[in-house]
């Protein structure tokens, strides 16, 4: 396990899927990145509904990952944006924007050495 | 089975299928649980939407659904309400599988009328009794 996702969980997951080694990293790292971005883009246009969604979608993949960090961060912004609290969503987007970084540079080395 | 107002579940003609609905927008998770399933034996058809549930349950009543709750165009317990309202369709068994953020999630879909609940991230072995036991 690295500090922002569960490699045992990774190998499990390509194991009952029968998937190439590398192919369900990248294709997270693919979904992650488009619903961050969806995110940001939900945000700069107001929308907090459809940065729920967008939230929503990601903690999918952390949760399938086992990426504690980027869990919390995408949890928090979720609730707070179903809850159309803006203030408490700002923070929490500030959480993920912290998070997602290392998780995604972590991911894409896992990635590579798969 | 149409959307909003319409019939409900299959109609006369639609037939009776050993197949199990999995619903889900999340694509790895969709693939998860048709691996899954597969590996159990089972037959699977797969939606991504709630309006593509609808349309396989028009076509066709499945052994046993397994339903993911917040699904963009709609939310599946809804759909789970309609569904044990209906003489039709009332005994397929309904396994929700969420990843919600209130903790309030497993109840929330009992009362709606689901048979069980599974949270995310699924626990591979826990999920496979859980079918087990539904289709048992």
């Amino acid at each position: 396990m690295t500090s922002y996702f569960d490699l045992e969980r990774i190998a499990e997951l390509q194991d009952v899927m029968r998937a190439q080694p590398g192919a369900i990293v990248a294709s997270m790292l693919r979904n992650m990145t488009a619903a961050i971005d969806e995110v940001e883009a939900a945000f700069a246009a107001g929308d907090l509904d459809r940065a729920t969604q967008a939230a929503h979608l990601c903690r999918n993949d952390a949760l399938m990952l086992g990426a504690k960090p980027l869990l919390d961060a995408l949890t928090a912004l979720e609730a707070a944006t179903r809850d159309h609290d803006e203030s408490r969503a700002r923070e929490a987007l500030e959480g993920l924007r912290a998070v997602w970084p290392p998780t995604r540079e972590q991911l894409a080395e896992a990635g590579r050495a798969a | 089975m149409e959307p909003s107002g319409g019939r409900i579940g299959p109609s006369t003609e639609s037939s009776t299928s050993g197949r199990i609905l999995v619903v889900d927008d999340h694509e790895l998770n969709l693939k998860l649980l048709e691996c899954l399933l597969e590996l159990e034996g089972h037959e699977v058809r797969a939606a991504d939407s709630l309006a593509a549930a609808e349309r396989a349950l028009a076509e066709e009543q499945p052994a046993m659904i397994v339903l993911d709750v917040n699904l963009p165009d709609g939310n599946g317990l809804e759909l789970t309400r309609k569904l044990k309202s209906h003489p039709v369709t009332a005994s397929i068994p309904i396994v929700a599988c969420t990843a919600g953020v209130t903790g309030d999630d497993e109840h929330q879909a009992l009362e709606a009328g689901c048979d069980a609940y599974v949270s995310k991230p699924i626990d591979l072995r826990r999920f496979a009794t859980v079918i087990a036991s539904m289709l048992g």
